[in-house]
């Protein structure tokens, strides 16, 4: 015998059922953008590949993707602050700055070269063969990438340190080009005697743009650091960290993910402990600035 | 004759005539070539100047706050970028030489050589560059000026911010293009030049030719009406009613009046001709007649007394001589003819008085005529000079009246009463 609560029990169940079924056939056309930010750890002129990449993690994630450019390391830090942006791909130095409190949380790990490390190098003009070290820049133009990069200034300021240079006097002026393949131009149209830039990415130029990266030379490289990480901003909920996480670390069991890790000439993502990137913490330490 | 020959005075209207309109039509294809040159020239100038300054005044638009931290990498692509799009925006995009920002102090602040001009350092100009950044930086206004023999236009504008000159954008944009456009411009004017000219001379031959053929025939009618050919001239067409065939019509009417006029002329002549043989052959016969007679009377005078022995001897040599009177006068007559002067001699012999006077006597043998023969003086002259028609002819007739013209005076032949003939 139906009862007055067994049909309100009815509806509402109805009326449940209804909105989960939905929701989960609007899928991820309805639900809020995972916002994705890139600095110029990566080469960002691809615009397509990061537009099928995106499409990738859409269907992994059941979400749509948007992948954020901004010019500065500080400005996706700051979009990351203000939780414009969920995820992002930044340098080992902005994320083993000290922040109180913390907003980052360590997603995943290239890995490159096998490993989930990289390097700085100095690169200089190919057509200057009196450029032998580092010393030899003394009263030329550098070009950094970014104030908050690990290869393209901390690094290069220690290894000027180190070779007993003061990076403040030896060079008559520097300037910022803010993406490391734009250091690579610098270098190469002779608007700066010498550059500090990302090893992966001097790497990818000179696999993808021979003609700009041979007309550069690797004058120094550094040690390995941790590689550039994406990070998660906290607060988004450990299920879609997780979800995201695992999309990411999945690409290299599918044919689709592998062909993008090849584009991206990297052999996939990993995860990795937060003391990969204590040797920047020194070098922020000894050289970096305030956050 | 060789000079004269090749005097252009001598030359065919033919040849002249197309000649100088195709020279007037080179002539004037060239001017109108060079002007539409010149003006194509100040017009590309005016565009490859606008044009250095768009591109500076680009630069310049994007530069400022960049020009104001001394971000060098972004001048450097500011200037790059706005270059190379401004300098393939148009048509006739002009290469751009080399380009650069400068601050107040001549630094480059970017080049598009920084090898030559590293940033931070003085930039390496010319005196007239330097001069001409310091003018746009103090006056705040563009300028533009061509150098290196016009192959190169250079153009300066401010950067300012806030109503502060910040640097100064020069740009050098280089004119090959201009001169490859103008140059190729220059050639195909100059085709046209010769073409037209060729054409110009064809179409005027054609012309020429349809004009001067009526005249050249007319010239040549002229020739023959001159050797006397009238009758010989054809008839030339007619093919316009211009003045030229208006002339043709006219010297083809004069020339059938001169062929009509000749022709009569010569059957006048033909005429004459045939009066004159008659009036020879009269003169003939009237001449021969006379010796005829007085050989006839002799040999009448020897049939009535064919005994006397001094008639024979007498009147023998006068019929010889008769004979050889009429031999002289046939010959004479045609010796005449020959020389084409008609009657000629004395019918009574050259200059033989004696047998004029013979004859006479056998004419007159036996008739009651006195014979006063005193012509020595008088007719010796006339028969030596005096044209046949006014010649006195001591004739003889048989006729009662005087035999010769008494108006000479050379013969009297006084006639009495009683004569029979």
């Amino acid at each position: 015998m139906l009862t007055r609560r067994t049909v309100l029990a009815s509806l509402s169940g109805a009326v449940a059922s209804t909105m989960i079924l939905w929701d989960g056939s609007a899928g991820a056309s309805t639900a809020e953008p995972l916002r994705i930010g890139l600095t110029s750890v990566v080469v960002r002129e691809n615009l397509g590949f990061f537009t099928e990449w995106a499409a990738y993690l859409e269907e992994r994630l059941e979400r749509p993707v948007t992948f954020v450019q901004r010019r500065s390391y500080s400005e996706i830090m700051d979009l990351l602050k203000s939780s414009d942006v969920h995820f992002a791909w930044i340098c080992g130095y902005p994320y083993a700055r000290h922040r109180d409190p913390e907003y980052l949380e360590l997603l995943v790990v290239p890995l490159w070269n096998g490993a989930p490390l990289y390097q700085s190098y100095i690169i200089t003009s190919a057509d200057a063969p009196d450029l032998q070290t580092l010393a030899d820049l003394r009263g030329g133009v550098f070009a950094y990438s970014d104030p908050d990069s690990n290869s393209g200034y901390l690094v290069p300021r220690d290894m000027l340190a180190r070779a007993g240079l003061s990076p403040e006097t030896l060079f008559r002026v520097s300037f910022f080009t803010w993406d490391h393949a734009e250091t690579v131009q610098a270098v190469a149209d002779g608007v700066a005697n010498a550059g500090a830039v990302d090893s992966y990415v001097w790497e990818y130029v000179e696999a993808t743009r021979p003609a700009l990266a041979g007309r550069t030379r690797v004058l120094a490289r550094s040690k390995h650091f941790g590689f550039p990480p994406l990070v998660a901003r906290r607060g988004i909920g450990p299920d879609l960290t997780r979800r995201a996480r695992n999309a990411l670390l999945g690409m290299t069991d599918d044919a689709a993910g592998r062909m993008l890790l090849d584009r991206l000439a990297l052999d996939g993502f990993s995860v990795q402990p937060d003391s990969l990137y204590d040797s920047i913490r020194t070098l922020a330490a000894r050289w970096g600035r305030p956050a | 004759m060789m000079t004269a020959d090749i005097h252009p005075r001598s030359w065919s209207l033919m040849v002249k005539l197309p000649l100088t309109i195709g020279i007037i039509i080179g002539c004037v294809a060239t001017v109108i070539g060079i002007a539409v040159v010149e003006q194509q020239q100040a017009q590309g100038r005016a565009a490859l100047e606008e044009r250095t300054l768009t591109v500076a005044r680009a630069v310049a638009a994007a530069a400022p706050e960049a020009a104001l931290r001394n971000d060098y990498w972004t001048l450097y692509k500011v200037l790059t970028t706005m270059t190379r799009r401004t300098a393939t925006a148009g048509s006739a995009g002009a290469p751009v030489k080399t380009a650069m920002i400068l601050d107040p102090d001549a630094r480059t602040l970017a080049s598009l050589e920084p090898v030559v001009n590293p940033i931070a350092l003085p930039a390496v100009l010319e005196e007239e560059t330097r001069a001409m950044a310091a003018a746009t930086l103090e006056q705040r206004m563009a300028t533009v000026r061509w150098l290196d023999d016009d192959d190169i236009v250079e153009g300066a504008v401010p950067v300012t911010l806030n109503d502060t000159t910040l640097a100064a954008v020069i740009v050098r944009l280089s004119a090959a293009d201009l001169s490859a456009a103008l140059w190729e411009a220059t050639r195909t004017i100059l085709a046209l030049t010769v073409v037209l000219a060729i054409v110009g001379s064809v179409a005027a031959a054609m012309i020429s030719r349809r004009m001067v053929r009526p005249l050249k025939a007319l010239a040549d009618g002229m020739d023959v009406i001159g050797r006397g050919g009238s009758h010989l001239i054809p008839e030339s067409a007619v093919r316009d009613r211009d003045e030229i065939g208006r002339l043709v019509d006219r010297f083809n009417r004069m020339s059938a009046e001169l062929a009509e006029a000749r022709r009569k002329e010569q059957e006048l002549a033909v005429n004459e001709k045939l009066v004159a043989i008659g009036r020879i052959a009269a003169g003939v016969a009237h001449e021969v007649n006379n010796p005829l007679a007085g050989m006839l009377n002799c040999l009448d005078t020897l049939r009535s007394r064919p005994d006397d022995p001094a008639l024979v001897d007498r009147y023998l040599p006068v019929i010889e001589q008769g004979l050889h009177r009429i031999q002289g006068i046939v010959q004479g007559f045609l010796s005449e003819l020959r020389d084409g002067g008609g009657l000629g001699g004395n019918g009574c012999g050259r200059n033989d008085p004696a047998d004029l006077r013979d004859l006479l006597a056998a004419e007159l043998r036996e008739r009651p005529v006195t014979l006063d023969w005193n012509v020595e003086a008088a007719i010796a002259p006339v028969l030596g000079g005096v044209p046949p028609s006014s010649r006195p002819s001591p004739t003889c007739s048989r006729t009662p009246s005087p035999p010769c013209p008494t108006a000479a005076g050379s013969v009297f032949v006084p006639m009495h009463a009683g004569m029979r003939r």
